[in-house]
């Protein structure tokens, strides 16, 4: 297992920093009086389970510049969830009968925080370290703009999956409906999630699902706190929108046809 | 004696100390009254914009302008003593007259009314109207404004958007790109319906929901067509459009993929060899 590459880099002492978190390559270096910072993005549209055929030529933005004046020169790199919900899709769909409920895990790539520690803490950029298509959850006329993920959902983690790179994020799902739940995409709302990490791995709080029926929004809650299977990770990152508490959002895509021709809602 | 006193001498000899003091009256009120409308139009315009739409900020602006103008003028005519009864009567006289000659006028105004109500389209929309497509700047009494692609300003009557068929291309979040492709009888359909798709899967732009597709469009004189669709959020409609199809020709040469031109062959009979051409170079004598 690779070392974590969420700490602290003192750049005073070292030339030019080169890392590379899951398929983003990062370069930073202070020089004349400016840090420089670089990303690059491998393999674009790589889906969690790694690289289909190798890595193909590098893509990504070219040099950013910031000029320095009294900030000191440790870089910070933390993960944070991607900016938008995710739409993830189950490799295989797991029906879930009325009244049932099934506990998942579904693992997130992440982006990367870069900041300026010293007086005081400055954030730089922020980048994927694997950049993920993009889909809509709605209909036609209204809607979201979301992350596509495609997962496995498995109902067992085991540290041969964990990576640096990667929050794992468990879910509790449960069919509240009358009718059975085809799972087979969910909306992921990574803005109520926190990241904590122990020595092996990222983890998200708890989510808990409560699946309504239909079209009506389901019910969401998420613990605040690291899962069962992480209890001693320590607190990296605070969810964007506090955790612990219930709300109702849109999480499961309707039954209609949602095709490309434009028909059904 | 100073210039001054002498010009206000010219002037005593002129008008009364009455008319004096409602001209300078008059003056006030211009010189206050004007910039205030002005300070409150742009005020109401911020305000409703704000809270509500450009859309509606603008046609704020302007009622409160028209308004203010209207008792600015009113207040300046009463106070130089003008009676407005008479105007009034012999307003609704020259009303009549002006109204048939400015039916045109009146029917763009009633259907900026209409317009507004009903909202087809909002300012910032991209709507096509016949020929023309571009941007809405502004909806006014008379007409609309758009801005074109290529930055040309165009004005149409309200009169005829309300009698015309408009497309708002932008009034839903998403969009269905179709790009047409075509290709060589001889290629198989199954292996490049797997490369279309996963095109669609690496483009950036490309949404994964609602799911491309590619279907067959049918037999061509020259090749046989599909049609590939894509979707796409609006804002981004025009970089996929340009994109895709650049990353269809690269990838297709990529996996020698051919893309006929249009050909017509010749045949001599019903299953038999093009008919053979050959150059023969006339012999030097």
């Amino acid at each position: 297992m690779t070392e974590s590459p969420w700490k602290e880099y003192d750049l005073s002492s070292t030339r030019r920093l080169s890392l590379r978190i899951g398929k983003l390559k990062l370069e930073a270096g202070v020089e004349s009086g400016e840090l420089k910072i670089r990303t690059m993005n491998l393999t674009p549209h790589l889906d969690v389970k790694g690289p289909a055929e190798g890595d193909e030529p590098e893509i990504g933005s070219g040099w950013h510049r910031w000029p320095l004046e009294n900030q000191g020169h440790r870089l910070s790199l933390l993960p944070m969830f991607p900016d938008r919900p995710l739409i993830a899709r189950t490799e295989s769909p797991i029906h879930l009968a009325r009244g049932n409920s099934v506990r998942v895990f579904v693992r997130v790539p992440v982006w990367v925080k870069i900041s300026l520690t010293g007086e005081r803490v400055v954030e730089m950029m922020k980048a994927p370290v694997v950049v993920l298509s993009k889909t809509w959850f709605g209909t036609f006329m209204e809607g979201e703009l979301c992350y596509w993920l495609s997962t496995t959902a498995r109902r067992r983690i085991s540290s041969d999956l964990f990576r640096h790179h990667l929050v794992i994020c468990p879910l509790q799902i449960r069919n509240g409906s009358d009718s059975e739940l085809l799972l087979e995409e969910f909306c992921l709302r990574v803005a109520h999630l926190s990241i904590f990490a122990d020595k092996e791995a990222l983890w998200a709080d708890e989510t808990t699902i409560v699946f309504r029926g239909g079209e009506q929004t389901s019910s969401i809650q998420t613990s605040g706190r690291p899962p069962a299977e992480a209890l001693e990770a320590r607190l990296l990152i605070a969810a964007e929108q506090p955790g612990g508490e219930t709300f109702a959002a849109r999480t499961f895509r309707t039954l209609k046809a949602f095709s490309g021709f434009g028909s059904g809602g | 004696m100073s210039e001054w006193t002498l010009f206000g001498r010219q002037i005593g000899e002129f008008l009364t100390a009455d008319e004096i003091k409602v001209l300078l009256r008059v003056v006030v009120f211009a010189a206050v009254g004007f910039p205030l409308v002005l300070m409150l139009t742009r005020l109401a315009r911020r305000y409703v914009t704000r809270h509500y739409s450009p859309q509606q900020g603008m046609v704020a602006g302007k009622l409160i302008f028209y308004l203010g103008f209207t008792i600015l003028a009113v207040s300046v005519l009463n106070e130089l003593g003008f009676s407005l009864s008479p105007l009034l009567g012999a307003a609704g006289i020259i009303g009549i007259a002006i109204g048939f000659a400015s039916q045109t006028s009146v029917s763009n105004i009633i259907s900026g009314v209409f317009l507004i109500a009903e909202q087809p389209f909002v300012v910032g929309d991209l709507i096509s109207v016949g020929s023309t497509r571009g941007y809405v700047l502004s909806i006014d009494v008379l007409s609309v404004k758009l801005r074109t692609f290529d930055n040309r300003f165009v004005r149409i009557p309200n009169e005829f958007l309300v009698k015309s068929e408009v497309t708002n291309i932008t009034r839903f979040p998403i969009r269905r790109l179709d790009v047409q492709v075509s290709v060589a009888y001889k290629e198989e359909i199954g292996r490049v319906r797997d490369l279309l798709m996963q095109i669609a899967h690496d483009h950036p732009l490309a949404l994964q929901k609602p799911a491309p597709d590619v279907i067959f469009s049918g037999f061509g004189q020259s090749s046989v067509d599909l049609l590939f669709v894509v979707w796409v959020t609006r804002q981004e409609y025009l970089a996929l459009k340009y994109g895709l199809q650049e990353e269809i020709k690269r990838r297709f040469d990529e996996a020698c993929v051919e893309i006929p031109f249009p050909h017509i062959s010749l045949y001599s009979g019903s299953a038999t060899e093009p008919f053979p051409v050959k150059m023969v170079e006339e012999k030097e004598e």
